[in-house]
């Protein structure tokens, strides 16, 4: 993959639409693929063709797609439930399903779910991804999750290694292999290549691993907003958010700009911004989307000045 | 009592005397596994009594494979009352 694009902002600020002629105007470059991962999904409505889970050609190297992030938060809970279910099957009081029923409201899954749908779109084979996130609060959550994430799993592996290695000590000297828990012989795992515990570390920190990559160094995050207050206040809690977390907001676009005012300034001062004027209209298919996107292209000029530079 | 019987007891007593010195021998490094596995489960589900807790997904994932580290944290759980317990059993008094 050259490279990602990542369209974030307040809901109804027309990320959709900014993220959609983008995709039209890389597509020209080569072979791009634009993914909608906001649980409201309107991509298919600003293209005018019906999308699914899976990517459909539209045009000639345009695929696009609407991931179905409640699917994603479902089947990621069947998997990881069917596990607990076949090792605590002892546990007869505890009613999996019902538990199931609860995870779904957890805290945080349904940004994992999002970033598992994040973590196959990038490992696909597009020259151009583009991400059409969804709200701010959500997408802020989902794109620093990778870095929580890792600071937690480097302190568990190494707490789990200290632990390893009182198990090896016992082990050489007493021989034991296993324990009864509940009537039920439990191994207890010595080594680390043998621990699924350490294995599970292992893979979940190769995965945070790749998207903090994808995010520091081969995608840029756009921020889409309007004139106005309010979302340029989300707007600008997002960049001071991202960026505690070293992530930085490489493209303003200030949508639906009629003139120029204090609240224009104040945006135009946060960053490299391009200017969309209010048209009479919402742009909807790809010829009126043609229009938008060659204002958008500016983007992709200077995002290939800095790729060269 | 035959003699190849005798030597059996004997054999059979010292494997055990050997057998008792080798599992008090490693007696600390057990106390320090499982302190360190209750750590570890506390960690893992400390959402459940209001300690800071990884994101959801990493207690979730893991949840499979750490039986015994939560059968150490039920076993702590309830000793928690009784520390002098814990001290009198260790020192089989």
């Amino acid at each position: 993959m050259r490279k990602g694009f990542i369209f974030i902002g307040k809901g109804g600020v027309g990320k959709t639409t900014c993220s959609a002629s983008l995709a039209l105007k890389l597509a020209d470059e080569g072979k791009t693929l634009i993914a909608s991962l906001d649980p409201a999904h309107n991509l298919g409505d600003v293209y005018g063709v019906e999308l699914s889970g899976k990517p459909k050609l539209i045009r000639e190297n345009l695929y696009a797609m609407e991931v179905d992030t409640d699917l994603l938060t479902k089947k990621y809970l069947e998997r990881t439930v069917g596990k607990i279910k076949d090792m605590y099957s002892y546990l007869k009081v505890l009613n999996l399903d019902r538990y199931v029923d609860s995870l779904k409201y957890s805290p945080g899954i349904e940004e994992y779910s999002i970033l598992e749908g994040l973590i196959e779109l990038i490992s696909q084979e597009y020259d151009y991804i583009i991400l059409d996130m969804p709200p701010t609060g959500l997408t802020v959550k989902v794109l620093t999750l990778p870095y929580t994430a890792l600071i937690w799993i480097d302190k568990l592996m190494g707490l789990r290694k200290d632990i390893l290695g009182r198990r090896r000590a016992i082990d050489s000297i007493t021989g034991r292999k296993c324990i009864v828990i509940e009537g039920r012989e439990v191994s207890i795992p010595v080594e680390e290549d043998e621990d699924p515990v350490m294995k599970e570390l292992q893979d979940k920190k190769e995965k945070m691993e790749l998207v903090r990559d994808f995010l520091s160094r081969k995608c840029s995050i756009v921020l889409v907003t309007n004139p106005e207050p309010l979302s340029l206040f989300e707007g600008q809690r997002a960049i001071e958010a991202l960026k505690n977390f070293g992530l930085d907001v490489s493209k303003i676009i200030l949508n639906k700009f009629v003139e120029e005012n204090e609240v224009t300034r104040e945006i135009e001062s946060m960053g490299r911004t391009i200017r969309i004027p209010l048209l009479k209209e919402l742009p909807r298919g790809l010829e009126q989307l043609r229009e938008i996107s060659e204002m958008i292209a500016e983007m992709v000029d200077r995002t290939a000045e800095v790729r060269s530079g | 009592m035959k003699l190849h019987q005798i030597i059996n007891d004997l054999l059979n007593f010292f494997e055990g005397f050997g057998q008792g010195f080798r599992s008090r021998s490693v007696e600390f490094i057990r106390i320090e596994e499982r302190e360190l596995e209750n750590v570890f489960s506390l960690l893992l589900f400390g959402s459940y009594i209001g300690i800071p807790a990884p994101p959801a997904f990493l207690s979730l994932e893991l949840l499979p494979h750490v039986a015994k580290e939560l059968y150490v944290l039920g076993i702590t759980a309830e000793r928690a009352e009784d520390p002098l317990g814990q001290i009198a059993e260790f020192f089989e008094i």
